[in-house]
């Protein structure tokens, strides 16, 4: 049987931007939180190393697409909160646009008839 | 026993050794570990066990550090970025993500420095010429009185006109482009980098044709410039000065009579500058004198009026014959010593 593949490495590193992007959008979230989101979501079929999420975020932040700040959790223990800004919206408008594109083209062809 | 925190404090030990030194990243990663160990804690796993689970997800130290150091652009890595971008091959490093930028427009930091950079020299160029060689160039021209074509002619008008106009030229280019980036930004940026190549381009064309041009009117126009060798800047002492094709000058109100070649003319032009003209600028210039100079010192009072007499000593007269009011041009008139000390100071 084909069993839940594993996405992909190039799929896995294009989507990251996107899906950090459009979590943000729903509130701000911190690291640890959005990967145990995305794992859930995906039903652990798009796994990152988990390090890895965090040169991902500072980028993001480095070219403006989100902001963070550290607060203080319920435990008590500091954590960093990123949030979207402006400019992150319109990157993740395209980025829907775009994957929403690739998306209509691959159900199309499956879906028309031979000719 | 196992210790969390002196694991986690050596874990952190571990990460500085690999480079990753900014306290601010090392906290959020022990957040990032401490959060998933208690997680795993809660669902069952010993700390060790969590702590061991956790730190090899977050994955090897070398590779966070690589990854890591694509963020913090660091100077060679802004370098080799820039160079490239310039080049016009889209920039590897900012990108790890395939699909981190969307557009392969070069970026306007890129277009507007390449177009300065490739018109600073024309632009340079331009402004020595127009302020140290132009204005000797308009005096060669001057002197020599070459004869320009009409397009010469109105190049160099273009060139002037450029020069009595360049701030406002400048202001307005540089609203044009503020109102471009300001309000066209759907289709300008796609256009940008095209209209500043081809702008750069035919800029730096029309400097180098502008400046050969006027190389080679300069070469020309100095080629002329000896026939009145001599002849510039006279003053009346000069002895080189002291020739008339007249034997005879007499004035009666705005008119001039004049004996030429043994006969009685009215004089109507010399170098087809109308008499007129000449009388005028003689009244003007040289007060009392002004017969004297006129009918003795004629080279000298042509060439204070710029249009100096060649080193052949001659001269184009229009005579009117008062007896049949006929018009007689002499292109060619010798000019000579003997005449000039003829003609007797009846003005005195």
């Amino acid at each position: 049987m084909y069993s839940s593949p594993m996405l992909r490495k190039e799929l896995v590193a294009a989507a990251a931007e996107p899906l950090v992007l459009s979590l943000l959008a729903r509130g701000e979230n911190y690291g640890y939180a959005i990967i145990q989101e995305i794992k859930a979501r995906s039903n652990g079929k798009l796994q990152w190393t988990d390090g890895m999420l965090y040169p991902v975020l500072h980028r993001m932040e480095h070219r403006g697409l989100i902001k963070s700040r550290w607060r203080e959790s319920e435990t008590g223990r500091k954590r960093k909160y990123y949030s979207l800004k402006k400019d992150g919206e319109k990157a993740m408008a395209k980025h829907h646009e775009q994957w929403s594109l690739v998306h209509s083209l691959l159900t199309g062809l499956r879906e028309a008839p031979h000719v | 026993m196992f210790d969390l925190d002196q694991s986690i404090a050596g874990w952190r030990r571990n990460m500085q050794s690999a480079g990753i030194k900014s306290p601010a990243v090392l906290e959020e990663l022990e957040s990032h570990l401490r959060d998933a160990i208690e997680n795993q804690v809660g669902s069952g796993a010993t700390e060790q066990q969590a702590f061991e689970t956790t730190v090899r997800q977050l994955g090897q130290s070398e590779l966070l550090h690589s990854e890591f150091a694509k963020v913090r652009a660091t100077p060679a890595a802004l370098a080799k970025h820039f160079t490239l971008t310039l080049a016009g091959i889209p920039g590897d490093y900012m990108e790890t993500n395939m699909n981190a930028s969307s557009s392969n427009l070069e970026p306007r930091w890129a277009t507007y420095l390449k177009a300065a950079a490739f018109l600073l020299p024309a632009v340079g160029l331009w402004t020595f010429n127009m302020i140290f060689v132009f204005p000797k160039f308009q005096e060669l021209c001057k002197l020599s009185q070459i004869n320009l074509t009409v397009s010469l002619r109105t190049f160099i008008a273009l060139a002037v006109a450029l020069k009595d106009n360049f701030l406002w030229i400048s202001l307005g280019m540089v609203l044009l482009l503020t109102l471009l980036e300001w309000r066209a930004t759907t289709y300008w940026p796609r256009y940008r980098r095209a209209v500043f190549g081809i702008a750069a381009f035919s800029l730096n064309l029309a400097v180098l044709i502008a400046i050969s041009l006027i190389g080679v009117l300069s070469v020309v126009a100095a080629f002329e410039l000896p026939r009145y060798a001599g002849a510039w800047g006279l003053r009346f002492t000069d002895t080189a000065a002291h020739i008339s094709p007249f034997t005879m000058v007499r004035f009666d109100g705005d008119k001039v009579f004049v004996t030429y070649s043994g006969v009685n003319y009215e004089l109507a032009s010399v170098n087809n500058l109308p008499i007129q003209q000449v009388l005028d600028y003689s009244r003007i210039h040289y007060g009392n004198l002004w017969e004297k100079r006129f009918a003795q010192d004629l080279v000298v009072v042509l060439s204070d009026m710029g249009h100096p007499i060649p080193t052949d000593h001659t001269i184009a007269l229009t005579l009117l014959d008062p007896a049949t009011g006929q018009l007689q041009t002499v292109p060619n008139a010798q000019m000579t010593e003997k005449n000039r000390n003829g003609i007797p100071d009846t003005w005195d």
